[in-house]
């Protein structure tokens, strides 16, 4: 709902903004109105897949009904467009009628024909003025602000029109179409029933965009709706964004806008229109609404991130540090007995076991690993590293068969090192931890964690997903200011290096009593992975209801529990 | 007898048709681009010729000329545009050549400007007229030599393709371009060759009707779409067929003209090929194996 008042607010202000100057105005009420047009194609191109280079005939018969109604009967305008609707729709019909058989070049060649066939016919015939048009089309409106409010306000209505269909189950049909017509076939979906839907809903926008072009400009002719209008329309969704909304909208800024940046020029639109379309083909296949969305993502958001950083650096915490291998590592100490330490997960720190630091008889350690919080960075982010450095920091201190409990990554880097030195460990927590054979991360999710590195919004909301009941929102944003203060190329190289990890063959000769505890609501390890990996440690699992990724940060208390449950 | 004058006007127009769909059914056989260009790249070079010719004032040189510039143009479009895509689906490579097309028309527009320009008509004189008792068939003799052109380079174009060398390589390369890389064939090569020849057939066919149309920046434009249906109504598969459905076309045009209007030329035509995609898209002759140039 946010962008349509957006798009509202935008529009208006832009309107108020040049609200003298007539012709401005018609260049925005134009913009509009193509970008209608090309909302309409790029449902049936981008969101279904079928090629249509005749898009102008639809515009041209919307332009041409309510023209030839308007000026000789007199007609309201709800009337014309109700007619309008009606004969755009019937005719995408007719030529989506045939387009069900056609792919490709052949589709696009039937679609070529129908639109010159369309405006030929259009020239042909005395009603329509012949090749040289229709002029003193009645407006709708006498002042060309209340005119481009009009088309505005059509717009909005179209757009949300178009946002209610792609979003629905009709939406995902046409792009399961696009993607795989066989697929889509073995869900059991018509495929020429969604096509002729597509062609129809599209062809409807044409004929709306086309009646509202009529009134705003009171002059029509022929050539206006021919092949280059058609190629044009194909270029918005190109630039703009093939499969997205506001896409024509953003192309038919740059289309409909630039000959008039260049009318002082005599190069012609269309060298400059070709070109583009052959760069962004080759070079920018998403288009520029995805340019726009990653650049918001990426870098509009960058401040918020030093200022997170900085409020974590600035925050208090008590601790100390340890010097390993020349590198510091800072740890949180509390309570005197026997010693746990806690090795928190990706994107953590010792702050993950704060709530839970307070256990009679026992000296809980937290730390931050090397390349997390406040410790030291080192130059790779692999998993037996980490290892030997928690290795050296438990022998610095002095330690001797510790109770080490383990978070997910940091289930990892304490297997590893449990293996390296069994002798340094008495006993082993796990929490959801990475699985003894590695933690596959997709390939198609590691452009999401990159843009974790300057998001904090979409880190805190993958925090959340991973800790679902933390309850505290405080505590979530201060772990997320926190995970920004970790190394930045371990944001890519942790999951890479949790893939890698295989401890099965070494696992075997480890001995000592091992729980492996997860959360039912777990995201990333399931009870599989987790019967896995305790299977393999020869320990036993403990699956708990109501419980996410992060039992320690969900339910501080149950943590304790389970961790004194296992030392008895 | 105005049907019998109208299938005689209609064979040149259909056989420039036919040659225009010869050019795009050859790239598209061999290559597997439709071209949506094939018309405009025509345009630019016939642009060319004028240009010599407005120069030189010989015709010979000047169609020459602008030959060599059309197999030059579609080498380079090979070789810089189309060939490094090929992996790109059917709809990026579609788009594509609407941008080349949209680009070469703005390219003659800076360079040569909107204006119509005329071109000679290679051969005048008096028409040929036939009697048949009392009515007369008139046959131009520029017609003339548009049909005997026409037929000539299909049919050295026909001969190329099954005793050349290089004419068996486009054709390998056409039925199986892993298995013509295997027997050695250079396929790059072949398929710049291909558009090379293809482009220059669309410079022919414009100099040809440029007399008729004069020469401006969107003559091609019908011509094209000309091209496009001559190849559906015979099929792509097939590349006689193209000529074939281009003479179809022709009369069928003439036909319509004489005895409806000839406002409704075009769009009665188009109207057909969208019938005939939808009824037959592999067109009057084509046959279900695919891979024959």
């Amino acid at each position: 709902m946010k962008k349509f008042v957006y798009l509202a607010v935008i529009g208006l202000v832009l309107g108020l903004l040049f609200i003298s100057e007539s012709f401005m105005l018609m260049i925005f009420s134009s913009i509009i109105i193509f970008g209608i047009a090309a909302l309409g194609l790029n449902i049936l191109n981008g969101y279904t897949g079928q090629v249509s280079i005749g898009h102008g005939a639809f515009v041209a018969v919307g332009a041409y009904v309510t023209s030839v109604m308007s000026m000789n009967f007199h007609t309201p305008f709800i009337l014309n467009i109700l007619v309008v609707i009606v004969c755009a729709g019937l005719l995408g019909f007719l030529i989506g009628l045939p387009a069900l058989r056609l792919k490709g070049f052949y589709l696009a060649i039937a679609t070529m024909a129908f639109g010159v066939a369309i405006q030929q016919l259009f020239a042909a015939i005395h009603i329509f003025g012949g090749h040289g048009g229709l002029y003193g089309i009645p407006r709708l409106i006498k002042s060309e602000f209340g005119m481009y409010l009009f088309n505005l306000g059509f717009f909005i209505l179209m757009y949300f029109i178009a946002d209610v269909i792609t979003s629905s189950p009709v939406g995902l049909k046409y792009r399961m179409v696009r993607d795989s017509e066989t697929a889509s076939k073995a869900y059991g979906i018509k495929l020429s029933s969604v096509k002729l839907n597509a062609f129809v809903v599209s062809a409807i926008y044409g004929g709306i965009a086309g009646a509202l072009y009529a009134h705003t400009i009171t002059y029509i002719s022929p050539a206006d709706f021919g092949l280059g209008l058609s190629i044009n329309l194909l270029s918005m969704i190109i630039i703009g964004g093939m499969a997205t909304l506001e896409g024509g909208l953003i192309g038919s800024v740059i289309i409909t806008g630039l000959p008039f940046l260049f009318s002082r020029t005599k190069v012609p639109m269309s060298i400059i229109i070709g070109a583009l379309i052959i760069i962004f083909v080759l070079f920018f296949p998403r288009g520029l609404s995805y340019g726009l969305k990653m650049a918001f993502l990426k870098y509009l958001q960058m401040p918020l991130v030093w200022f997170r950083k900085l409020r974590a650096r600035r925050a208090k915490r008590d601790g100390d540090w340890v010097e390993v291998n020349g590198k510091k590592i800072f740890y949180t100490s509390r309570g005197e007995g026997k010693p746990i330490v806690m090795l928190h997960g990706n994107l953590g720190c010792g702050l993950w076991y704060s709530r839970v630091m307070d256990l009679p008889g026992y000296r809980t350690i937290a730390l931050d690993m090397v390349n997390f919080g406040r410790s030291d960075r080192i130059k790779d982010s692999e998993m037996s590293s980490y290892a030997l450095y928690l290795r050296g920091f438990i022998e610095k201190l002095g330690f001797k068969d510790v109770f080490l409990v383990a978070h997910s990554l940091g289930g990892a880097v304490a297997m590893e090192m449990a293996f390296d030195a069994p002798e340094l460990v008495s006993r082993l927590l796990l929490i959801d931890p990475c699985p003894i054979d590695g933690l596959h991360t997709p390939e198609e999710h590691y452009p999401f964690l990159e843009l974790y590195k300057s998001n904090p919004r979409m880190l805190k909301k993958s925090l959340l997903a991973i800790a679902p009941h933390i309850g505290d929102m405080k505590f979530l944003n201060s772990l997320t200011d926190n995970a920004y203060l970790m190394n930045r190329d371990s944001f890519i190289a942790h999951p890479r290096g949790l893939d890698k990890v295989n401890l099965t063959e070494r696992a075997k000769s480890f001995k000592k009593p091992v729980l492996v505890v997860a959360g039912a609501e777990d995201i990333l390890i399931n009870r599989e992975m987790a019967e896995a990996t305790a299977d393999a440690l020869g320990g036993s699992v403990l699956i708990l209801e109501n419980i996410g990724h992060s039992l320690m940060v969900e339910d501080p208390d149950l943590f304790k529990e389970v961790l004194l449950n296992f030392d008895e | 007898m105005l049907v019998l004058q109208s299938i005689i006007l209609g064979i040149p127009q259909g056989a420039l048709y036919g040659l225009m769909g010869f050019g795009i059914a050859l790239i598209f056989r061999s290559v597997g681009t439709m071209n949506f260009a094939h018309g405009n790249a025509g345009m630019v070079c016939v642009f060319v010729a004028f240009s010599v010719f407005t120069a030189t004032g010989s015709i010979i040189l000047s169609i020459l000329c602008g030959i060599i510039v059309g197999f030059l143009l579609g080498v380079i479009i090979d070789k810089a545009l189309m060939g490094p895509i090929k992996h790109l689906s059917h709809a990026g490579m579609l788009m594509i050549t609407l941008g080349l097309l949209m680009i070469f028309e703005g390219a003659a527009q800076l360079i040569w400007g909107t204006d119509y320009q005329q071109f000679p008509e290679l051969l005048r004189g008096e028409p040929l007229i036939m009697r048949l008792g009392e009515n007369k068939l008139i046959m131009p003799l520029n017609d003339l030599l548009i049909t005997a052109v026409a037929v000539a380079v299909s049919i050295i174009i026909a001969l190329y393709l099954k005793y050349a060398k290089l004419g068996i390589a486009t054709r390998a390369r056409a039925q199986d371009p892993i298995g013509a890389k295997v027997v050695g064939i250079d396929t790059n090569m072949v398929d710049s060759l291909v558009w090379g020849i293809g482009i220059s057939i669309s410079v022919l066919v414009g100099i040809l009707i440029a007399p008729k149309t004069y020469i401006h920046p969107g003559m091609m434009g019908n011509m094209q779409i000309y091209g496009f249906t001559a190849g559906v109504l015979g099929g792509f598969e097939s590349l006689f067929g193209a000529i074939a459905g281009g003479l179809i076309l022709g009369i069928l045009e003439k036909l319509v003209g004489a005895y409806i209007s000839p406002d409704y030329q075009l769009s009665i035509v188009l109207i057909i090929i969208i019938i005939m995609l939808a009824v037959k898209p592999s067109g009057l002759f084509g046959k279900k194996s695919s891979g024959r140039v």
